[in-house]
């Protein structure tokens, strides 16, 4: 059926998170991704968990599962000849070529984008890397922690006597991927218009330190100087209230209230019009309200206990408070809102069945919705891609297949 | 030069705070022409400052302005403009008269785009929901991002910032593993990175879309439905598993030495994180084959990971003396992945940044010289730059009303006269 994206063809060559969370966007909102793995071994995500049932199985990686729906998967051996040959035949028939290697092995494969260009003028071909196909760090090694820490947000996260502390998971690597096929759709619209196609160069270090959140912290010191930059301040910024993760009776909150604008908003959720005018806590006198932060604790506290979080949250977004539920990863399967919205959706996979996922990160209200497809198995649409694309019969796969180029 | 990918596609930016603005940044420095309205009637949430007119008797310093210094023009020297607003053309419009909607609606007829991020409510009450864009341009594409979407249980719920942590289950995972839940940072703030990346992405989907079809769209994008993919592995754990994550703090599930280690100096901190034997031998080597490595302990993956606290002690007082940069160039010499905890200084001064013209220095009108972040891209073939630095209030309404839609000298005269448009906020604006 007709999705947003019907019609433009990606040869997919990347791994592991960030590569491949760019060509899912573009899967899921219906191109054609065609992921291209080593015979045999597949795409290292493969290797990584969480496990369907803890089995660590190439086929039940949920990492892979949840990167890699709605892809068509082949498989091809570039560090041969015959391999570079099919794929320089397969690159013709695209539109976007997207691959995360390290940036010396594009060229040392033979399949630059000098080299590809030349067989498909219009190719805009994305290159995702750790930190960019140039300068002084280009050969570095980085895992997720690397990328992370060499940004303007490692610094503040975690405690002041304590270790910065990284994200969890690979959020650098999702963002970069996310950045990735920003660049690659601009890439693409305007290869559309003229023609002729380009060579997309994204970093993950850059990602991180550009707009919009990287770029306000570099201004933010740019501007004002040493005394802007936040140093990790702990679960609490001491005089900045309410502004901070509380428990009530069943559960946590987290309030972000501590704009001016928003006090006579907490003065009336609580029931205490007279907070407005104390003086313990007024905007005008910074220093008393710096040293009153404990008092208000000592207000805002027992009032919560004696509420469930559900009352909390739709008492305080009643008086236009920013308070929302702390969620663990249960709470959102349950709640309300995503369930009501449609977010999450049910995969059927040949190896580990049906299993709940996320969902479309947006909807488009003119298109259809489909069912998601399943990632790949490994080599599963060789048949489909290399028959139907490239006309190769049934004697050829099996001849690939022996000498192991597929 | 080469024309950009986007140019010819005109975007409409109603954005505030991060996640507008940084979404049509983004579609800006691709190419694309963005038109950011504002109203000298109305101060903005987080963007232009807290206040229009910051200046009060006896303060010296105002941080968040170029400088410590609000000046004459406060509005045009606040750092999340700077940050945030580049490659836009910026006009003044008053949206809340119905004859500043009569000159809206000509900008609409002409353009692809419109993305806002007001709370939920603020445009239909204006009268400018996608209703009335699409009744002015029947394939008008219309943005409109949320904290939590703009249908549903909690359409129109309040959320700044860490609040979409909070419903993504991020916040539960954010912590050294074992702390208490209170033990929590709000900052720093990560979502609008996504929201505003996604927000940028789905109008190019609709723009595709639109080109072979003919059709608009209005998307109701929730920032946190934007990030939510993010945490895919995390959610799979429990639709797979039924188990909850919990926080594993600088630790991996298998990789070991992995981790935060202190550096000579002050709040210096270098992450160091190894995934095979090969790059174990290789950290061994560049720590000069200390004799605590050689213990049969350290040897395999199973060991240095059941080991670790151990490991993470030797390493630490190994880091300990050493200057961060020079652990992290040694290492990475050797093979190794490890990587300075870098501060925004830092990240101005580095090398490889700096090699790779990252930052654009450039002089402002308003705030003199100033050293912007750059691309997150590079084009081979069109590259892409600062065209266009941040706008002053109301700085292109002569360009844009005159130039693009065509009004004569005297008819922008009569709309300032009217106080429809201007270049610097009313005087009632606090």
């Amino acid at each position: 059926m007709e999705q947003a994206l019907t019609g433009i063809k990606v040869l997919d060559l990347s791994h592991y998170i960030a590569g491949p969370y760019c060509t899912k966007l573009l899967a899921d909102y219906g191109a054609e991704v065609i992921k291209v793995e080593r015979p045999g071994v597949g795409d290292g995500a493969r290797r990584l968990g969480p496990f369907y049932r803890d089995d660590p199985h190439m086929e039940k990686s949920g990492l892979f599962l949840h990167l890699n729906t709605n892809k068509k998967g082949i498989t091809l051996d570039l560090e041969v000849g015959s391999g570079i040959k099919i794929f320089k035949e397969l690159v013709r028939e695209v539109e976007i070529l997207v691959e995360n290697f390290e940036p010396r092995v594009m060229g040392e494969l033979g399949l630059s984008y000098e080299v590809l260009e030349k067989i498909n003028p219009r190719l805009v071909m994305t290159s995702i890397s750790n930190f960019g196909q140039s300068g002084p760090y280009r050969d570095y090694k980085a895992t997720e922690i690397v990328s992370f820490a060499m940004s303007p947000h490692m610094y503040s996260e975690g405690e002041p006597d304590r270790e910065p502390l990284k994200f969890p998971g690979y959020k650098a690597q999702y963002l970069a991927g996310t950045y990735g096929v920003v660049a690659t759709m601009g890439a693409f619209l305007g290869s559309q218009v003229s023609g002729v196609g380009q060579h997309v160069d994204v970093s993950i270090m850059e990602c991180l330190s550009s707009l919009p959140e990287g770029a306000t912290v570099l201004i933010n010191y740019a501007f004002s100087g040493e005394g802007a930059v936040i140093r990790r301040t702990g679960y609490r910024r001491e005089g900045v209230y309410p502004w901070a993760v509380y428990p009530c009776q069943d559960g946590y909150i987290f309030i972000f209230a501590m704009l001016p604008m928003m006090w006579p908003r907490v003065a009336r959720w609580l029931g205490m019009p007279a907070l407005v005018d104390d003086p313990r806590f007024a905007f005008a006198d910074p220093k008393a309200r710096g040293e009153h932060h404990s008092d208000f604790d000592a207000i805002l506290l027992p009032w919560l206990l004696e509420r469930t979080r559900e009352e909390v949250v739709k008492s305080a977004q009643a008086e236009r408070i920013p308070l929302t539920p702390v969620y663990t990863i249960d709470d959102v399967l349950e709640d309300a809102q995503f369930n009501a919205r449609g977010f999450f959706t049910e995969v059927e996979h040949p190896v580990v069945g049906r299993v709940t996922y996320p969902g479309l990160p947006f909807k488009l209200p003119e298109v259809p919705t489909v069912p998601h497809q399943p990632a790949p198995l490994l080599g599963q649409h060789n048949q489909e891609i290399y028959g139907g694309w490239l006309g190769y019969n049934q004697d050829d796969l099996v001849r690939l297949r022996e000498r192991g180029i597929i | 030069m080469s024309k950009l990918p986007l140019e010819g596609i005109r975007v409409i930016d109603h954005g505030v705070a991060y996640t507008g603005p940084g979404a049509t940044s983004m579609l800006g420095d691709m190419g694309a022409e963005v038109i950011r309205v504002e109203s000298i009637r109305r101060f903005p949430t987080m963007v232009r400052g807290m206040v229009a007119r910051p200046v009060r008797e006896g303060v010296e310093k105002y941080p968040g302005y170029a400088d410590n210094d609000p000046g004459s023009r406060p509005w045009d020297r606040w750092w999340q403009h700077h940050a945030l607003n580049r490659n836009k053309y910026g006009i003044t419009l008053d949206l809340s008269r119905p004859k500043g909607v009569e000159i809206y609606k000509k900008l609409v007829k002409i353009s692809d785009v419109v993305i806002e991020n007001f709370s939920q409510g603020v445009m239909d009450k204006l009268g400018i929901g996608y209703a009335f864009h699409k009744g002015v341009k029947p394939d008008i594409i219309m943005i409109s991002t949320s904290g939590l979407g703009d249908e549903g249980p909690y359409k129109g719920y309040s959320t700044f910032g860490s609040n979409i942590d909070s419903v993504t289950g991020m916040m539960s995972l954010r912590g050294y593993p074992g702390d208490d839940m209170m033990i929590r940072n709000p900052m720093p703030v990560w979502s609008d990175n996504v929201a505003a990346a996604t927000a940028a992405f789905a109008a190019m989907v609709s723009i595709y879309y639109r080109n072979r079809t003919g059709k608009g769209q209005f998307v109701d994008l929730s920032q946190v439905e934007s990030f939510l993919p993010h945490m895919g592995e995390s959610i799979m754990e429990y639709t797979m598993n039924g188990r909850v994550p919990l926080p594993m703090g600088n630790r991996d599930s298998s990789m070991a030495p992995h981790g935060c280690y202190p550096c000579r100096g002050e709040d210096k901190w270098v992450v160091i994180a190894v995934s095979s034997d090969k790059e174990w031998q290789a950290l061994c080597r560049a720590m000069g084959e200390p004799k605590w490595a050689k213990g049969k302990k350290f040897t395999t993956v199973s060991g240095r990971w059941h080991n670790q606290d151990e490991l993470d002690g030797h390493i630490s007082r190994w880091t300990k003396v050493r200057d961060n940069y020079e652990v992290m160039h040694l290492l990475q010499k050797e093979g190794v992945p490890a990587g300075v905890v870098t501060t925004p200084i830092e990240l101005y001064e580095d090398f490889h940044l700096k090699e790779r013209n990252f930052f654009v220095e450039a002089t402002h009108r308003e705030i003199g010289t100033c050293v912007y972040p750059g691309m997150f891209f590079k084009f081979s073939r069109t590259p892409a730059r600062i065209r266009i630095l941040p706008n002053l209030l109301g700085e292109h309404n002569d360009y844009v009303y005159g130039e693009i839609l065509g009004m004569s000298r005297e008819e922008i005269a009569q709309l300032e006269e009217e106080k429809l448009i201007g270049d610097a906020y009313l005087p009632e604006v606090p």
